[in-house]
């Protein structure tokens, strides 16, 4: 702690203070623009300048130092900073009333005001309005050149589209280097937008809709315009601008919730007048994502309105689904399922918990199957990805989830990404890698078949052969015990099985490693050399590493690798299974899985059992639960006679579709909970219509352990009700005792029974507040695991010897690896994305990746329509020849669902331990059918996707190039 | 045997649009009038406007009251309100001139001061942010709950 002196008043400053920070800790208000906490000090605005011993300084980005005399309010002072502010206001129009940001949030409109700005000139810009984005717009007349949103794009996120052109006069932000917006290489994450502190930048979805005045006609309002430069600002009419700010605030609410896609757990508020959703603001306190949202997160929420959504049960009848009322649609499933049970016992019953609904409801799902239907069929769509990894986990280390949390790994020294297209599946995290690449020089190493973003950033790529990575893991452990560059402390005191491990690893030299994995020895080296080097490690990975014949070995022989170099239980450390869905992480936590009870209590434990059945007034079932895969094997062969599945498009998520249709038509019932019409929805007998994510109350776990809550940003649809609401109806109907008024009387009950949410409490989770289970009593949480002790009974990690099993590899017939995944614009089947305009503009459908050896071979141009066919099924689909795939690799990308989704080829290997299909070991063959229908080969995406486009990397705003424009005034001395 | 299948059946039952579209057969033409009336005034925006300002919380009214209640304010918002009535009809040559009318009215207005302690539109909003460092705000306030609505304060002013 030191002392300055702010016009003579002492203030306390803490180490790294600026003089800035310091005034503002101590609750004094000095005007700023340009800074951001989030984003630091960008010294653009010149209107915080201070005075320190006689010369102006800005107080953003001047330290403090002990016993500093700091000038913050004498009338030259002052004076200087309106000066500075009567610049900055040459390029902004201050018509606040009919501007669309003055919500009580724009930073130019509240400085002014505290300023006390009367009067001011305007320059307008000579260049247009750019509109082109589908999501957001640029205003140049309005942008004050803070250049905040290059900051957040080029550093912040690391999307590097935008920089401010100062060469130009005037200068304005430029997309590219000056192409339009929707064909530079921005990936529409919006971050530009959530930090601009004016209208320059600005959601389309709020243009028009917060001014009172906005939606009066353009002349009029343009008339408006000219008579505020006229007559604003005058002290009245800020005055009415104040006013009708206040009066917008009053019909504008704003929600605090976490978003509905991937597992990275974007907090924000959404900001809603009725059910239109105005706009999404990530804000600072956001504990995974900050300012940072992706492109879904941000503007994928068209679905919530969609006219296409259910909006009433519905009853198969005579080859037609028939809309009833709910209580008839309750009873009749109630009634339903009773018969199943009674005719052919609990087991023959299946039910699939939603990994997009919240805990509460995954906890309700698993006790309606375990305590009133009685039996352990209850899984959820981790089976379809992550499962090995908790195997992995929990074989090693002992808890099945990520050892850490996003800011462990970007404070590691070295990250590597093996199977995982972070950029586009998990883009927030991904910026986090980006920004300690870029601005700290964190290394990264990707092992992936696919070039895609992440491998070209990366300090070093390892092109694998699909299903090799455990050769390569084991072989890198094995050069780092060749050369005795284990962490020998580590493995004494808190590991165990050592020695088998040194001898598992026996096959794996290099040779073998390079003839499986097709990874020149060279590079298997330098992959070594960079382990040994970093003091700290983390691993992530995803699908490419788990949906795999080995998927639950591989995971095994990452984890291995992570103890081996000592890279667990200690901060910046550990293994990052990324997950796929909001709440993929959460479902399982609370429960719905066969073999475990909430908090991975295991079934077959006596003690557990006898908590939870205490706990529950019920006798628990003995038999072992089915997995997802099973059910659909055990449909077919008679054992399962029905199906409850809530939120999932299993018939699309399975892999063999042609073989899961068979299943549903085989069942005696089937019920399925959904938002829309989905293709699985389409088997069922009933389905009932539920609510969307914004429209209900709960908690969620992201990947990183991460507990939060969501609150109601606006009623369930008419006609739709909660997950919770109807699975608890079920259950009543069923003959159970459940009278839970809501998710906080559900939590209450989880934390009760399970050890790890033991001080998971609604209002710990208040507002942006979030908890890394576990969570002890006291309430304290667990932002990385394994400090003191792992999980299994003597404390210590378990090595856990690995062996080779070979991939399904290409054949004389069929020659061709396909490779499959996500997109950054669209999630999963689409069912919810392709809702969204803009996205749909952005990719409007999904195409085959081919590499350009692999089409010049085959004859096969851009938009070229093509025959994939596997071993189990085919499908047609146009294609797009990119260097993002080599050789003989193909990608599909996952979001499609009707004739082109990936699981019509798919088939029926699986992770024997977890079994989860091997959907990305698959080989096929194509052929031509017929050429593209262009005059000149146009390749099946549009020109205006991001990735036609090149980014354009720099560090920051450079505001050096502003200080050296002739028109720039230097401060004062 | 479950096939799949794409369609939903049409409700059987009237959807609650149509159960009102049934009662009020008997007063069509005044609802056709009203729902007018709601789509214009929803098109300009104001039906937002109105609902926006009869929601607002008391902090706003009070707010809006004490300004309103200052002679060379109302006389402002008087201005502009003649100006927004007119500005649609205006057409582009004439706007300079209304523009200095409308100037000079303000200017006008500014030229009387109130009576009693003036407390600026700055410190006003200031006091919204820090309630605490203005005494005469909230005073003022104070004063105003008492008083209840503008009308009722006009009365009493005798204004
Ligand atoms: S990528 Fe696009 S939307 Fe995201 S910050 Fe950059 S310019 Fe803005
Ligand atoms: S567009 Fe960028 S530079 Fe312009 S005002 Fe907004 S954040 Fe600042
Ligand atoms: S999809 Fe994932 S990265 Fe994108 S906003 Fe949602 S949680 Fe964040
Ligand atoms: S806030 Fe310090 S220069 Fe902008």
């Amino acid at each position: 702690m030191s002392t300055i002196y702010v016009d003579g008043k002492p203030l306390t400053a803490s180490p790294g203070d600026t003089i800035l920070d310091a005034l503002l800790r101590n609750g004094i208000s000095h005007p700023h623009v340009c800074y951001q906490a989030k984003l630091g000090p960008l010294q653009t605005c010149d209107t915080c300048l201070v005075a320190v011993d006689g010369r102006q300084v800005r107080a953003c980005a001047t330290a403090t130092i002990d016993g500093m005399h700091v000038d913050a309010s004498s009338a030259g002072i002052a004076a200087a900073r309106l000066d500075r502010m009567g610049q900055l206001l040459l390029n902004h129009n201050l018509y606040c009333t009919v501007c669309d940001k003055n919500n009580g949030d724009c930073v130019l409109h509240n400085t002014a005001l505290g300023m006390g700005i009367q009067r001011h000139d305007f320059r307008p810009k000579p260049y247009p309005v750019d509109a082109s984005n589908p999501f957001f717009q640029y205003n140049p007349n309005q942008c004050i050149l803070c250049g905040r949103c290059v900051e957040a794009c080029q550093d912040l996120v690391v999307n590097e589209v935008l920089s401010i052109d100062w060469s130009l006069n005037p200068p304005r932000v430029v997309f590219d280097h000056g192409k339009d917006a929707n064909h530079s290489s921005c990936v529409s994450c919006g971050t530009c937008s959530t930090v601009c502190p004016v209208d320059a930048l600005l959601e389309k979805s709020i243009v028009g809709e917060a001014s009172h005045f906005s939606r009066i006609s353009a002349p009029t309002k343009e008339k408006l315009v000219q008579l505020s430069q006229t007559l604003i600002p005058t002290e009245e009419l800020w005055a009415i601008s104040e006013l009708e700010a206040k009066a917008r605030q009053a019909s504008i609410t704003r929600t605090k919730t976490v978003c509905t896609f991937c597992g990275v757990g974007c907090a924000f508020d959404v900001w809603t007048r009725g059910r239109k959703i105005l706009k999404v603001m990530p804000r600072e306190e956001s504990p995974a994502n900050g300012l940072a949202t992706c492109v879904k997160g941000k503007f994928g929420w068209s679905f919530v309105n969609s006219p296409e959504r259910l909006t009433s049960p519905l009853v198969r009848r005579n080859g037609t689904f028939v809309p009833v009322g709910w209580d008839e649609a309750i009873e009749y499933v109630a009634q339903r399922l009773r018969e199943v049970k009674e005719r052919h016992g609990p087991d023959s019953i299946g039910v699939i918990a939603t990994c997009t609904g919240t805990d509460e409801e995954a906890y309700l799902t698993q006790k309606l199957a375990r305590q009133v239907i009685g039996t352990h069929n209850i899984d959820n769509c981790a089976r379809y990805c992550q499962a090995p990894a908790s195997m992995g986990l929990i074989r090693t280390v002992g808890v099945g989830a990520d050892s850490g949390n996003f800011e462990e790994i970007a404070a590691s020294d070295l990250v590597v990404l093996c199977g995982t297209n972070t950029a586009e599946a998990h883009p927030v995290l991904a910026s986090k890698i980006k920004r300690a690449q870029k601005t700290r020089g964190q290394k990264v190493i990707v092992l992936d078949v696919r070039r895609h973003e992440m491998a070209e950033r990366a300090d070093l790529f390892v092109k694998t052969a699909p299903g090799a990575d455990l050769a390569i893991a084991n072989a890198v452990a094995k050069y780092v015990l060749d050369h005795g560059w284990q962490d020998r402390t580590f493995i004494e005191d808190r590991t165990s099985n050592f020695d088998a491990y040194v001898q598992s690893l026996e096959p794996f030299t290099l040779e073998f490693a390079e003839r499986v994995s097709g990874v020149p020895r060279a590079t298997l080296v330098r992959l070594a050399e960079m382990v040994h080097a970093a003091r700290t490690m983390c691993i992530l990975w995803a699908m490419g590493i788990t949906q795999h014949g080995a998927g639950s070995d591989t995971c095994t022989a990452l984890c291995n690798l992570l103890l081996l170099t000592g890279n667990f239980g200690k901060p910046a450390t550990g293994g990052y299974p990324l997950r796929g869905h909001c709440n993929v992480q959460g479902v399982s936590d609370f429960g719905a899985l066969p073999t475990f009870l909430p908090g991975y209590q295991r079934w077959d434990d006596p003690e557990v059992v006898r908590r939870f059945e205490r706990g529950w007034n019920v006798t628990l079932p003995k038999k072992k639960g089915l997995t997802s895969t099973e059910m659909t094997d055990a449909a077919l062969d008679g054992r399962l006679h029905a199906m409850y599945i809530i939120g999932e498009d299993k018939l699309l998520a399975d892999a063999n579709q042609a073989k899961v249709a068979e299943a549903f038509r085989t069942l005696d019932f089937l019920v399925v909970q959904e938002l829309f019409l989905t293709r699985t929805a389409e088997f069922a007998d009933v389905i009932l219509p539920v609510a969307a994510s914004l429209e209900k109350e709960g908690t969620f776990v992201s990947s990183e352990r991460r507990l939060q809550r969501l609150n109601v940003a606006m009623p369930p649809l008419a006609g739709t009700k909660t997950d919770f609401e109807v699975v608890q109806r079920i259950a009543r109907a069923m003959g159970a005792d459940w009278n839970y008024a809501g998710p906080r009387e559900v939590l209450e009950e989880v934390a009760a029974l399970t050890p790890a949410f033991a001080g998971a409490t609604w209002e710990r989770l208040e507002g942006f507040r979030s908890l890394f289970w576990p969570v002890a009593a006291s309430g304290e949480d667990t932002p990385y695991l394994y400090r003191d002790r792992f999980a299994f009974p003597d404390g210590r990690a378990h090595f856990f010897p690995t062996a080779w099993t070979e991939p399904e590899r290409p054949d004389a017939e069929y020659d061709l690896s396909l490779d499959n995944g996500r997109m950054l614009e669209h999630f999963h089947w689409g069912n919810l994305t392709a809702l969204s305009e803009g996205i749909e503009q952005k990719v409007p459908e999904i195409f085959l990746e081919i590499s350009p050896e692999l089409a010049a071979e085959r004859g096969i141009e851009n938009g070229d329509l093509v025959r994939v066919t596997s071993r189990t099924g085919s499908l047609r689909v146009n294609a797009l020849v990119t260097k993002r795939v080599e050789g003989k690799t193909l990608f599909l990308s996952l979001h499609d669902a009707e004739r082109r989704t990936v699981n019509q080829l798919t088939g029926d290997r699986r992770d024997p331990p977890t079994q989860t299909p091997a959907y990305k070991e698959l080989a096929v063959k194509i052929e031509k059918v017929a050429t593209g229908s262009g005059a000149e080969p146009e390749p099946p995406l549009p020109r205006t996707n991001p990735r036609f486009a090149t980014r354009v990397p720099q560090r920051g705003v450079l505001v050096e190039q502003k200080w050296a424009r002739p028109d720039y005034r230097p401060l004062g001395g | 045997m479950a096939e799949p299948i794409h369609e939903v059946a049409a409700p059987a039952t009237p959807t609650p649009p149509e159960l009102l579209a049934e009662e009020v057969q008997g007063s069509k033409e005044a609802v056709a009038n009203f729902l007018e009336l709601l789509r214009v005034l929803d098109e300009q925006g104001l039906l937002r406007t109105m609902t926006d300002f009869l929601r607002s919380n008391e902090e706003i009214l009070r707010f809006a009251a004490d300004w309103l209640s200052r002679p060379r304010n109302l006389r402002a918002v008087q201005n502009l309100r003649r100006v927004l009535e007119t500005l649609d009809r205006v057409d582009p040559e004439r706007l300079d001139r209304i523009l200095t009318e409308v100037t000079e009215a303000v200017e006008r207005a500014a030229a009387v001061e109130p009576a009693g302690p003036r407390l600026g539109g700055f410190a006003v909003m200031r006091q919204l942010g820090e309630p605490e460092t203005n005494r005469g705000l909230r005073v003022l306030l104070a004063a105003l709950s008492k008083f209840g609505t503008v009308g009722e304060r006009e009365s009493e002013d005798g204004s």
